[in-house]
């Protein structure tokens, strides 16, 4: 493996681990705090409005702060769902694959078909972990830009070649060049090009088909022994 | 006029502002009633064994004896208590270990508290309250095979049969030594075997098979 790729690799790793850590702490500051503010400020709420004479200004601005902070914690949740659980390197591919559709509807609400082809091959943590925020980010950007609540995730392994769609019937876009003197540096690209690069780290490659109107479909592939 | 019985509440948190939040937040509702409130799953045991709560609401992540542990030991003792988690995490594996360790709901506190307290009256009620994603884990597998051993069970079996010693398999699943005794105890009467030994010989039969 060529010593730029390795140091790729091992930098794939040490970003991880500081992912976890920025989770941790914005969950045991942040997010703890938050809740316990929006605690005391509905208590404040549900007495002021017993009150005989509430200041009539006082209620609209109360709740204001109120949706605020709601919208805060909620925000933070989409951060929070980086978390990896201490099991995941045992977990199977299978297994890792089914917890996240749950986590993402959970979180958005939305809808996760599975097409899990099984057996699917047991893979390298750095693997897991590549394959996992790939299929984050895809699900993620159905959610934020496809327009739908809705998405598959098909799975397969055949041929020594680990497959992984997420597929979406949304309002599709037309896709930037993701490799090569010309793959975009657009800002609003940088999810697409950080999913391809994670792929190519662990010697897979990832393409993205869509069109307007006619939905997308991203798709990595991994070779695996 | 007959008098409205109170829903008696154990709060566990190791988070001070947070319960001090849900402290103030609960004695604004008539209908609520905290009798005890807890910092670790040790003591969170401790109260429900003294007060006979008719909820716990408790985080996951505690000192001592986390969330799940505790959860563990009160069904295995058989309290009667409702269980509701409350946890800023929502991942699949926190809700499915949950399920497992007998929570009757699973709030977050990434949503507003007013939730929580519409939880609270629902596991109180009877109502198992969890996001519609993790329904799908409701059937709790001990209903269909009580016998069959749970994630946390076979991860701790798994490191058994690899002969390691309790405190190494506690370090590589960042567990006290005594929750890997209380899920040995547990995976031996489920496996109907009287030691580590005989464990890890099934295990290996089994994996054989």
């Amino acid at each position: 493996m060529p010593d730029q790729h390795l140091a790729a690799r091992r930098l794939l790793a040490v970003t991880e681990e500081e992912l976890q850590r920025i989770v941790l702490d914005v969950h045991d500051g942040p997010v703890q705090n938050l809740f316990a503010a929006l605690s005391q400020l509905s208590s404040l709420q549900t007495h002021l409005a017993a009150l005989p004479e509430t200041p009539v200004e006082c209620m609209p601005v109360l709740a204001r702060v109120i949706g605020l902070l709601e919208l805060s914690l909620n925000d933070i949740r989409n951060l929070l769902g980086a978390f990896r659980a201490p099991e995941f390197a045992e977990q199977r591919l299978a297994e890792i694959i089914e917890d996240l559709a749950v986590q993402h509807e959970t979180f958005t609400g939305g809808e996760v078909t599975l097409e899990i082809i099984e057996p699917l091959p047991d893979v390298p943590l750095l693997v897991k972990i590549a394959l996992y925020r790939i299929l984050q980010e895809a699900l993620s950007n159905v959610h934020r830009h496809a327009g739908v609540n809705a998405a598959t995730v098909k799975a397969w392994a055949r041929e020594g070649r680990l497959s992984v769609q997420v597929i979406d019937r949304g309002r599709g876009f037309k896709p930037p060049l993701l490799h090569g003197p010309k793959a975009t540096e657009r800002h609003e690209h940088i999810g697409l090009r950080g999913m391809r690069e994670r792929a190519v780290l662990i010697n897979g490659d990832l393409f993205v088909e869509s069109r307007l109107g006619a939905g997308t479909q991203v798709q990595v592939e991994i070779p695996f022994q | 006029m007959t008098e409205t019985r109170h829903i008696h509440l154990v709060l566990a948190d190791d988070h001070a502002l947070v319960l001090e939040g849900l402290r103030s937040l609960i004695a604004a509702e008539p209908d609520l009633r905290i009798v005890a409130t807890a910092t670790d799953g040790e003591r969170l045991l401790d109260a429900i064994r003294r007060f006979h709560p008719d909820v716990a609401v408790l985080d996951l992540q505690m000192p001592y004896m986390d969330g799940i542990t505790c959860m563990q030991h009160i069904r295995a003792e058989n309290l009667p208590v409702r269980l509701l988690v409350l946890s800023a995490f929502g991942d699949a594996h926190s809700m499915r270990t949950a399920i497992e360790s007998g929570a009757d709901g699973f709030v977050l506190k990434t949503d507003p508290p007013s939730m929580t307290l519409t939880a609270i009256r629902q596991v109180a009620a009877g109502q198992m309250v969890f996001p519609q994603a993790a329904r799908r884990w409701l059937a709790p597998p001990t209903l269909a095979d009580p016998n069959r051993l749970t994630e946390r069970e076979e991860s701790v079996l798994a490191r058994v049969a690899e002969g390691k010693s309790n405190a190494k398999i506690a370090a590589e699943l960042n567990l006290s030594e005594s929750t890997i005794k209380f899920h040995l105890r547990n995976l031996f009467a489920k496996l109907g075997v009287a030691n580590r030994n005989e464990a890890a010989a099934k295990y290996h039969r089994r994996d054989s098979e």
